[in-house]
């Protein structure tokens, strides 16, 4: 159901049309003053028609344009040859115009003038006609010379070879950055010596055509689809290309990086990619940032960041939360900004720092302790009385936050847990993944994988953090089975086989595809879609995913096979498995997703081929960024094509995105 | 309004001692209703025995129907869980499990019998219900859902088809002193998909004190989009007349639950009454005489931007043995339940006012199907109305709307309250659950009829009696 202003959608195809109406030469002012309202009506019809079709591509926007165009034509030949029925239907069809219908004699089209696709049966006489009524004229009136429909012929004419010379100069523009000048210039010439040629042709053979009497709308129209297709393409193709990704080492919580709250981990964070990158701060335009426990005091983490590196004050920044996807939201965010054209560089990407989670003191003991804090508890009297509203003092003491759903009350590991018993996956099966998920991310530090990914970071204490420190290569299904199942008695999910509390930050930076040329940057990837779904949290809540990601497939018009890679947020081992199973499932794809049957086979061997969560950790806003960086990264060491990404939140929502190489 | 019974056999020492002193005194069981809006998955944790044969389109929409709801079902008599219900479960999550292994009681029995096709195979009944009539929980739900003999292509199938009514009918009156309901549901060949709001309302406690009923599923009310099981009535208008009090008061509330904007109306003495229903839940009252020459125009105002849901609960009484009756009574009694609603229901469908996909609702009585001493011009009206809402449904199918009829039986109310002891006693205990209904019972019924999962029901007449013999 994605309408062309939605934000999780393909990534292509974001029409402005609003652009067209005001450039110059387009057409005689007296055709942009509007005509009918029939008229006025089918043009915005139009409009909205070629609106989808852009949205679709501009392969498809193309391909509808010449239907149509071809639509057109059929329908210019067979009404040449009826010209009455085609002057009654059109006069049928448009009342205001009927009566210059009725004036001129001829049949007008009720169309806009853009679309020439005249039905008129007569010559140039009869196009003279049509123009002057399109020209608004009023029906008692026609008093307007054939002289303004020629000269809106020479004026179109000359605004396409005016389009024609810009094209070329521009094209020339960047051949001659390029260093090909010579050759260039004479390709470049010859270019623009055949379009000056074939303008002429044109115009000399639509003379000739209304001279026969013949309507030369069909050139006009084969022009004017022309002009669009062009107009299109520039506007279609705007790509946001990732052309870089780290993070800090992911850290137990309560551990090395515990002096550092989510927005010292952002500073470390981004001012490693800028100086990695060495991108020129002031070419920034924004910093979008993903964020699950943000600083009451200064929840708009991405803009504190953007202050605390100096970076120029027109940086801007905003945070955004939705739980374990913050990150990637983020980053899709940045994404659309640079696709819209809203910006041409931005920095995305997410932290989370567990180990300053602000604990909430009970609202009780903020009511009653808001005179002493506003300063309106001056006397003996006053304070005895705060302090009697603060009994009993065991009410005061502050409950340590479990990760529960806030409208069902269940801690997340029980929804895991219910998730396991409802698919069926024991507890072995999420021992060997977890024990899977180690010894991928063990064996990508051992090899350096993660060496180009990972920046050490320096604390306030002076310490300096290298790797990432949850990861256990030398952990065993042995090891992992003496753990105690840790959110039901007689439950399978523990700490093992778990995503632990961690501390991290990451952030990519993104750039459109003409900047990433222009400053020089390798394009690593670009995204082919998104997809942002809501599940029931009282039933399943961790199954997202399984939503998700065959929508961000349909999306990208890709099936599962397609993928070279899959990326998979490993909250629990039984949630990631839970995910598969329905993915694999012929009456999930039938049920729940109308196919004819399952999504696809997951190949094991491209699934979480470096780790994930369990393994390396989750400081929850920072694992979009690092999932998007490490596929981008392995798409280009393996020279790949595609990667899939999905990511389970909180609040029963699930996250997936398609990743192309370009 | 008291049942005496029935607070006595509340009581567990009293109904103990009743039973070992052997006193013939009937011990009606409490019924277990409900006063919370529809949920998503009202089966979660209800254990559902499903039996029958399972594998035709009946048992694919049972099965989806039930996972879909949040069920683990219990099947019965098979060794591996029905190719039918293994798809949903695998897709939704839910565990198909053996009904031998399962200890403790069931609290639904759901029985697919739809395939059956001659007497021979009604052996099939006895086989499921024999070994589980015992093991029904307290306020069990039994639904056995068969084909329309009707619509039977054989005189074989149609005899087996029309059995079924019978042996319903006797299950509801055996567990009916459990607090148990036994309904039938007979699907029209095709109309399998609309299924699934009939069981869910004859498989939870909404449907308390509706037992010993057959309802009919066809395919005869233009099909309209999925609507979601929760908050139904979103977004939709219901008109309810007579709704300062009782049984009109009690829908209003309920239809208000389920999200719906309701116009409550009744005469404008009752103002204040009707006023507080109103504001309580949101909606609008409206002031309105519906014996009065501009009634529709004034309904039609009320409705103006259209009505989803009609309910025609607003009846009078006028009792009198026919000798005596005055001629104000008769006609009084025959225009505000039966010829108000016609022309009522004529004006707004002229003005296009109920809109596609919409409901008609109208509150007959057993005492009309059955007649009674002294009510020759009530029965008359509340009998009119059941061919009434056979010929608008008829009328009014191709728009998606659907016309049925709410029988209720003996409604614990002001107006039954004042009844002659013995009778009143009679009517409450001359029913498989012994004892009478609540407004909210009649309420939940008619809120069922407005949603949009009744769709497979329409020209029928649902009586909320509580298995009641009187006009059975």
């Amino acid at each position: 159901m994605a309408d062309e202003n939605d934000t999780s959608g393909d990534s292509h195809g974001k029409a402005a049309p609003k652009a067209r109406a005001r450039r110059p030469g387009q057409g005689t002012p007296a055709k942009k003053a509007g005509g009918t309202p029939a008229k006025a009506r089918a043009r915005s019809r139009r409009r909205s028609t070629k609106k989808a079709a852009a949205a679709k591509g501009p392969k498809k926007a193309a391909k509808t344009a010449t239907k149509a165009a071809a639509k057109k034509t059929t329908r210019k030949s067979t009404k040449k040859a009826a010209p009455a029925k085609s002057a009654r239907a059109a006069a049928k069809a448009d009342a205001p115009a009927k009566q210059a219908a009725d004036e001129a004699g001829a049949a007008t089209d009720p169309t806009p003038p853009t679309a020439s696709g005249t039905r008129s049966a007569g010559g140039a006489a009869a196009k003279a006609e049509k123009k002057k009524t399109k020209a608004g004229k009023t029906a008692a009136g026609g008093t307007q010379a054939p002289a303004p429909g020629k000269a809106a012929d020479d004026t179109k004419a000359s605004a396409k070879e005016a389009k024609a010379a810009a094209k070329e100069a521009k094209a020339e523009k960047k051949r001659t950055k390029a260093g090909k000048t010579a050759a260039g210039t004479t390709a470049s010439g010859s270019k623009a010596a055949a379009k000056e040629a074939k303008a002429e042709k044109k115009k000399t053979k639509a003379g000739e055509k209304s001279a026969a009497g013949k309507t030369a709308s069909g050139d006009k129209a084969k022009k004017k689809r022309k002009k669009k297709k062009a107009r299109g393409k520039s506007r279609k193709s705007r790509r946001a290309v990732l052309v870089a990704g780290l993070r800090t080492p992911f850290v137990k919580a309560f551990g090395a990086l515990m002096s550092m709250d989510t927005i010292a981990l952002g500073d470390a964070a981004t001012q490693a990619l800028l100086e990695r990158t060495r991108i020129a701060p002031d070419a920034i335009d924004g910093i979008v940032w993903g964020g699950v426990i943000l600083p009451s005091g200064a929840p708009n983490v991405g803009r504190e960041i953007a202050l605390d590196l100096k970076l120029p004050p027109k940086v801007e920044g905003m945070t955004v939360t939705r739980a374990c996807a913050s990150g990637l939201q983020a980053v899709t965010l940045a994404a659309a900004a640079i696709e819209r054209g809203e910006a041409d560089v931005m920095i995305a990407g997410g932290s989370d720092s567990t180990s300053n989670a602000e604990v909430k003191l009970p609202q009780k003991a903020v009511q009653a302790l808001a005179p002493l804090a506003f300063g309106k508890a001056k006397g003996m009297r006053e304070m005895l009385g705060v302090l009697s509203q603060l009994m009993p003092i065991t009410e005061l003491l502050p409950k340590m936050p479990k990760i529960a759903e806030r409208t069902t009350g269940e801690v997340m590991g029980e929804s895991a847990e219910s998730m396991a018993r409802r698919n069926e996956v024991s507890r072995e099966t999420q021992d060997a993944y977890a024990l899977r998920s180690h010894q991928r991310a063990a064996a990508a530090i051992e090899s350096g994988r993660f060496d180009a990914e990972v920046v050490p970071v320096t604390t306030p204490e002076g310490t300096v953090v290298h790797t990432d420190d949850i990861v256990r290569g030398d952990t065993s299904v042995e090891k992992l089975a003496r753990l105690r199942p840790a959110f039901a008695a007689d439950g399978t999910v523990t700490a093992g086989n778990a995503s632990p509390l961690t501390d991290g930050a990451s952030a990519v930076l993104l750039m459109s595809e003409e900047k990433a040329e222009e400053l020089g940057y390798e394009p690593l990837a670009y995204f082919k879609s998104w997809a942002y779904v809501g599940v029931d949290p009282a039933d399943q809540l961790l199954i997202g995913p399984a939503l998700a990601m065959p929508l961000a497939l349909k999306r990208a018009g890709y099936e599962l096979d397609a993928m070279d890679l899959v990326d998979v947020h490993e909250a629990f081992a039984a949630q990631v498995l839970s995910v598969t199973k329905a993915l694999e499932s012929d009456a999930f794809g039938r049920q729940r997703l109308g196919r004819s049957d399952r999504v696809g086979t997951i190949d094991w061997d491209r699934f979480n081929v470096h780790g994930g969560s369990i393994s390396i950790g989750h400081p929850f806003g920072a694992t979009g960024a690092r999932m998007v960086t490490t596929m981008a990264n392995e798409l280009k060491l393996r020279n790949a094509k595609t990667a899939l990404l999905g990511i389970c939140a909180a609040g029963g929502l699930g996250a997936a995105a398609v990743l192309e190489r370009p | 309004m008291s049942d005496f019974l029935l607070e006595l056999s509340a009581n567990p020492q009293i109904r103990r001692l009743v039973q070992s002193a052997g006193l013939p005194l009937p011990m009606p069981a409490q019924l277990e209703r409900t006063t919370e809006p529809r949920a998503e998955r009202p089966l979660q944790h209800v254990d559902v025995l499903v039996g029958g044969a399972l594998d035709g389109a009946a048992g694919r929409a049972i099965g989806r129907a039930l996972i879909e709801a949040g069920a683990d079902p219990l099947v019965a008599g098979a060794s591996a869980p029905p190719a039918s219900f293994a798809e949903p479960a695998e897709a939704f999550g839910r565990q198909v499990r053996d009904a031998e292994t399962h200890e403790g009681p069931i609290a639904a029995l759901v029985c697919d019998a739809t395939e059956i096709g001659r007497p021979a195979d009604l052996d099939r009944l006895y086989a499921l219900f024999h070994p589980w009539m015992k093991r029904l929980g307290r306020s069990a739900r039994v639904v056995v859902v068969g084909r329309p003999p009707e619509d039977a292509k054989t005189p074989e199938a149609a005899a087996a088809a029309g059995a079924l009514e019978g042996f319903v009918r006797s299950v509801a009156k055996e567990i009916g002193r459990r607090g148990s309901t036994a309904n039938l549901l007979r699907v029209e060949s095709g109309a399998e998909g609309r299924l699934a709001g009939p069981l869910r309302f004859f498989l939870s406690p909404r449907s308390a004190f509706v037992t010993a009923q057959p309802l009919t599923v066809t395919r005869a009310v233009a099909a309209e989009r999925e609507a979601p099981f929760v908050r139904p009535l979103a977004g939709k208008v219901a008109l309810v007349t007579g709704a300062a009090r009782g049984i009109g008061a009690a829908t209003a509330r309920l239809l208000a639950g389920e999200g719906a904007r309701v116009l409550c109306l009744d005469r404008p003495e009752d103002d204040q009454a009707v006023s507080e229903v109103a504001h309580a839940i949101g909606g609008q009252a409206v002031l309105q005489d519906i014996t009065a020459p501009d009634a529709a125009a004034g309904i039609l105002a009320a409705c103006a931007g259209g009505v989803d849901v009609v309910v025609h609960n607003a009846g009078i009484t006028r009792d009198k043995t026919l000798a005596k009756m005055t001629e104000e009574q008769w006609r009084l009694a025959v225009e505000v339940n039966l010829g108000a609603v016609v022309r009522i229901d004529g004006e707004l469908v002229a003005a296009g006012a109920l809109r596609a996909g919409g409901r008609v609702i109208c509150l007959s009585s057993v005492a009309g199907i059955a007649g009674n001493v002294g009510q020759t011009n009530y029965a008359a009206s509340k009998a009119g109305l059941v061919a009434y809402v056979r010929h608008r449904a008829a009328e009014l199918a191709g728009d998606g709307i659907a016309v049925n009829a709410i029988a209720p039986g003996f409604i614990e109310t002001r107006l039954t309250e004042v009844m002659p002891f013995m009778i009143r006693e009679g009517a409450r205990r001359l029913s498989a659950l012994g004892q009478g209904g609540q407004s909210e019972d009649v309420g939940q019924a008619i809120t069922f009829l407005a949603t949009p999962g009744s769709v497979g029901i329409t020209g029928q007449v649902l009586r909320v009696c509580g298995g009641a013999l009187v006009g059975a």
